[in-house]
């Protein structure tokens, strides 16, 4: 997430409040197609919107609920540091896996749309009325993933979601070493997800070179169902959907391009 | 009780929207970094601004009619955090140790403060109507547009020029004065 290739602010750039509404999810519809085009295009926002992000973990991961934020003040600890020190332990926080959020949805959406084949019917993964997709781009080309499909290093992850009724859904991965939350994006708690078939996620993941397997969860909940609720779950043997939530599973084992 | 009652009052009407108040665990995760660092840029250090977020959100809990009302929950926290800044750096026991800070170096606006601008224009706040203030910080203080502003007061763009125009004439009236 290194800012140094960004070329700066040009007049169009998005101002600190749209930054901020983009990533809440509340951009007012009137402006969401210029915006979006406007992050494809522009290093600067990209950078500003990943900057946002990672200083929002850093936030979270010291005060992660408003009773652990009155301690902190309670207590005299040394918090100096510049905005870029938290900045710095985000990223060592990575997973294995690098998301790529936002830039690049509207295009990807649409080529993926494009190759939209039928909806797989394996019963194993189906669970009722919501589900997740994930297509695979590999040397240019997009298709179509089904649950047991094996993946490689280098490969793009795109997700849709497919849902008969309005619920906020979280995608979830486990990369073998620990979850991760993909969507919404950090700093955001829930996103709606307004009914729809083969609706693209605003993320893709890129697989790095580690072998194993990934597994993702859609979970698919009514409002009011926490973050912190939905990863107790998930943790849980097996991983079990929360209380008034769909869980849907795809793993897609990485295995070395042949 | 609706944060904008304190705002320049009969001329930004808010308009309602139903929406419930949100559980105040998933609305502090999702709003309380952005409010935090709005709160740390404004007030020009991390202690100040750790108080103000917990501050606002424990008024909320208190008070969780505040969200009636509102449109979008984005542009009410703004709104509620550009408040809470504004009292605190009128409160005699805190302006003058704040009105010294330097401010951290500002990376979101494109249109970038510098650090001694907003110094300055900290100073001037404490001196200038609500009305004024509230706009100032968002103008000079974050360099929002019109529209954007227009959308947190819920006023028209032209209302809001207007308000700009008056924080111009405020500001020039005062590097007059000797
Ligand atoms: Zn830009």
């Amino acid at each position: 997430m290194s800012t140094s290739s960004d070329p700066g602010p040009t007049p169009a750039c998005l101002s600190a409040l749209a930054i901020d509404e983009w990533n809440a999810g509340e951009t007012p519809s009137a402006m969401r197609a210029a915006h979006a085009a406007h992050i494809e295009d522009c290093a600067h926002c990209a950078a500003r919107l990943a900057a946002a992000t990672a200083e929002a973990e850093a936030f979270l991961q010291d005060a992660p609920t408003l009773a652990a934020l009155r301690e902190g003040l309670a207590r005299p600890t040394p918090r100096g540091g510049a905005p870029g020190d938290h900045h710095a332990a985000t990223v060592r926080r990575l997973p294995r896996i690098a998301a790529v959020t936002t830039a690049g949805l509207a295009l990807a959406a649409a080529v993926m749309l494009m190759v939209r084949p039928r909806l797989p019917e394996d019963g194993t993964r189906t669970k009722g009325s919501a589900r997740l997709g994930v297509y695979v781009k590999r040397d240019g080309r997009v298709k179509r993933a089904a649950n047991g499909d094996v993946v490689h290093p280098g490969d793009t992850l795109r997700f849709t979601y497919t849902s008969q009724a309005p619920r906020h859904l979280s995608v979830w991965g486990d990369d073998g070493q620990g979850l991760t939350r993909y969507h919404p994006a950090p700093g955001a708690e829930v996103a709606q997800a307004e009914p729809g078939r083969d609706v693209p996620l605003d993320f893709g993941i890129e697989l790095d070179g580690a072998l194993g397997t990934e597994v993702f969860y859609g979970v698919f909940c009514q409002p009011r169902v926490t973050a912190d609720a939905i990863r107790a779950a998930l943790e849980r043997t097996p991983p079990s959907p929360p209380r008034d939530c769909l869980l849907d599973v795809i793993r897609l084992p990485k295995e070395p391009a042949p | 009780m609706s944060l904008h009652a304190e705002g320049p009052a009969g001329v930004c009407t808010p308009h309602t929207v139903n929406m419930a108040a949100p559980d105040l665990d998933d609305f502090y995760r999702r709003y309380a970094p952005v409010a935090y660092r709005r709160a740390r840029h404004l007030l020009g250090n991390e202690d100040d601004a750790r108080e103000l977020v917990h501050d606002v959100f424990a008024s909320l809990l208190d008070r969780p009619e505040q969200f009636r009302g509102k449109s979008s929950l984005t542009t009410f926290m703004y709104s509620a955090v550009t408040h809470a800044c504004l009292n605190r750096l009128r409160n005699q026991r805190n302006r003058a140790r704040l009105l010294q800070q330097g401010m951290p170096e500002e990376r979101e606006s494109p249109q970038v403060r510098s650090a001694e601008a907003l110094a300055s224009l900290r100073s001037l706040l404490a001196r200038m109507p609500e009305d004024l203030a509230t706009v100032a910080i968002y103008y000079h203080g974050e360099g929002l547009t019109h529209d954007d502003i227009a959308r947190i007061l819920e006023c028209s763009p032209r209302h809001v020029g207007n308000l700009v125009a008056r924080v111009r004439h405020f500001i020039e009236r005062q590097e007059a004065q000797p």
